[in-house]
């Protein structure tokens, strides 16, 4: 079986005392810092990239694998105890886990979102082993026309599955392909927005965007705009579950980790509408769908579940054909960058030490956020008991440092700093940030695969319809719009992203 | 005055201008044809795309059947329209933090950081802010210049 002995061989790679020491301290890390109120996975993985730096790629990616689904998990206890979500994905844990809390259960919808995580992370990691390898072998036939189709159908995913208006959501992205663009453009050599600026002539840094919309732009809202917030700490005490409790959860984990699988694949964002889909898949067949939003397990074990998996799955795009589905794949674009590993489909054949590493670690990292984080809950509780006056600044120093890091230039603080501004100004507006950022890394291979395309289609834009895939993806992408403009799908969105 | 309104006009303003901004930097790169696109060919579609866009949301603002349909928000008057304190506080301090690093290094800089940060809080407790700032900078300067080898220098000085 070839698929054992690559995971045989990433299991190698990952168990040796290093690899599992960087997987353990990510993981560890990871849940640390997602567990801050109002830190995302975005925020938390664009603060430590730099800490990966020295680090040889193997282990580096393994380590910002642990620490985005360490912050991922993270989120979901916050999301449960103070009802402030630290992302969008764990929106949906938040309406019951939080009832659930303010019973005094808060323990048992920790420990069934632990263990619905961890079994969509195993099924999830076999999912990959099983489904990028073909993928990336098709991929490998892609042309410029094929990339470029597909860049433009993970954006209009992320549109779609963007919170509010269609049109910000729209707007976000043009924004972020043009930030994308600033530098030396890689044709002729001009230079593009730089404003005569030296440091700008490699283009804008990710990893300072991220943090100045995710990480400043973020701590700015919650200081201005802070709402009261109880935590449900003192009532975290056993963490056993009832034998009912396990029975009304099993099914709702394996229907989450089905859909968190299939739907974190899309490009675009598929966690958000994983969680999302299984909440209301739930509600809908269960036989009292009036306990959800009171406190109903099945709400916490199903949504977590599918999160998860989707968070795991969303690693697929990017291994096999470079496109990010998140902000944090988009960081992990950057990273990858950095150590000289081409995000790509040439990932598997190239690096194969690099890959299937990646992979057997999520299923470790899995084992050891269960862990690490059951009995660690208690000091996880005492973190959020932490007035934020006292640890903003302390996030703020450790984004600042991070930044600096990168290269050791001040100057990528100043660029975060007015991202920050960025960052926050989107919020007042309602203009949500993630579809800006998957923008800002796609703006520049978008063009460079467009304008190859065009150069072999004598600049004719039908003869992107020609191509039989890339005519499919374009479609889809229309399709999609159509559909998201029609009054009825409309509708039906803008209740969903209320609830 | 409803939320939805003026968030929809001021991000169109917003992308508006921005639009505008970056047709009139780019209207001197060579645009090129569509077969041999210059580099100006791309940034001037997107960012005319935005101007765009941005026209379309600010007249859709001013629309007031248009804006009724959308879903509306009460300003309860409780949160600010610009939060001006934490705005200054935060990046002020990172900003000013910005420029001291590469002069007086990490102990110094990540003090001046969580003292100018604390400003952005209303009730600036002085003793926390300073406990705070001491107990912020001996972490980070063991942890990431000693600890993690991050290249940055603790001190002004040398030992």
């Amino acid at each position: 079986m070839e698929l054992f002995q690559s995971l045989g061989l990433g299991l190698s790679v990952v168990l040796t005392p290093m690899n599992l020491v960087y997987c353990f301290t990510g993981a560890l890390v990871g849940t640390l810092i997602g567990v801050l109120p109002g830190l995302g996975p975005a925020a938390t993985v664009a603060m430590l990239i730099p800490i990966t730096f020295t680090l040889p790629p193997d282990s580096a990616l393994i380590m910002l694998a642990g620490i985005y689904y360490g912050a991922q998990y993270g989120g979901s206890t916050t999301a449960i105890l103070v009802n402030l979500p630290g992302e969008s994905s764990s929106i949906v844990t938040a309406i019951d886990g939080y009832q659930m809390a303010r019973q005094g259960r808060a323990g048992a919808a920790l420990a069934i979102a632990a263990i619905g995580s961890f079994f969509a992370g195993t099924v999830a990691t076999l999912a990959i082993a099983l489904f990028a390898p073909p993928l990336a072998e098709m991929a490998l036939k892609f042309g410029p026309a094929e990339y470029f189709s597909l860049m433009v159908l993970g954006l209009v995913t992320a549109i779609v599955l963007a919170h509010g208006s269609i049109l910000k959501a729209v707007a976000m992205v043009v924004l972020g392909l043009l930030l994308g663009l600033v530098g030396t453009d890689v044709n002729s050599g001009y230079q593009r927005f730089t404003f005569d600026m030296i440091f700008l002539s490699d283009g804008l840094s990710i990893v300072a965007v991220a943090m100045g919309v995710f990480g400043l732009g973020e701590i700015i809202a919650n200081l201005g705009h802070s709402k009261e917030r109880a935590v449900y700490a003192s009532k975290v005490k056993g963490l056993w579950l009832s034998r009912n409790d396990i029975k009304r959860s099993w099914k709702p984990i394996i229907r989450g980790t089905a859909l968190g699988s299939l739907l974190g694949i899309l490009p675009g964002g598929g966690a958000v509408l994983a969680s999302f889909y299984s909440y209301t898949l739930e509600k809908k067949i269960s036989g009292t769908p009036e306990a959800f939003g009171k406190g109903a397990i099945e709400g916490v074990a199903g949504p977590e579940s599918a999160n998860n998996a989707g968070a795991q799955t969303s690693f697929i795009p990017l291994l096999t054909l470079g496109i990010p589905s998140n902000p944090v794949m988009a960081l992990m674009i950057g990273a990858m960058m950095i150590q000289g590993v081409t995000p790509g489909p040439e990932v598997i054949s190239k690096w194969p030490e690099l890959f299937w590493g990646v992979i057997a670690s999520m299923w470790i990292g899995n084992i050891m956020l269960v862990i690490l984080n059951l009995p660690l809950i208690g000091i996880w509780v005492r973190l959020l008991t932490i007035p934020y006056r006292l640890l903003f600044p302390a996030i703020l120093l450790f984004c600042c440092i991070g930044v600096y890091s990168l290269n050791n230039n001040a100057m990528d603080i100043v660029v975060a700093s007015v991202f920050g501004l960025m960052g926050y100004i989107f919020f007042r507006l309602k203009c949500e940030a993630a579809p800006l950022l998957l923008g800002f890394i796609l703006g520049s291979p978008l063009e460079e695969y467009f304008r190859r395309a065009l150069l072999l289609a004598d600049g004719n834009p039908i003869n992107l319809l020609v191509r039989p895939l890339s005519a499919v993806f374009l479609a889809t992408a229309v399709g999609m719009m159509i559909l998201v403009l029609l009054p009825l799908f409309r509708n039906a969105r803008e209740k969903a992203f209320q609830e | 005055m409803k939320i939805r309104m003026w968030a929809d006009f001021g991000a169109g303003l917003l992308f508006f201008v921005i639009g505008c901004a970056a047709i009139f930097i780019a209207q001197d790169y060579p645009f090129g044809t569509a077969s041999r696109m210059g580099p100006g060919y791309v940034p001037i579609w997107l960012a005319s795309a935005l101007a765009l866009i941005g026209t379309v949301l600010v007249v859709r603002s001013m629309i007031p059947t248009f804006v009724a349909r959308e879903e509306t928000e009460a300003d309860n008057g409780a949160t600010p329209i610009f939060a001006f304190r934490a705005v200054f506080g935060v990046l002020g301090a990172v900003l000013i933090f910005a420029l001291t690093i590469d002069h007086v290094g990490l102990a110094v800089a990540s003090i001046i950081l969580v003292v100018i940060s604390g400003t952005s809080v209303r009730d600036y407790n002085v003793r926390e802010v300073v406990i705070t700032a001491i107990c912020l900078s001996v972490l980070c300067v063991g942890l990431f210049v000693y600890g993690l080898g991050v290249p940055v220098a603790a001190f002004p000085f040398r030992f």
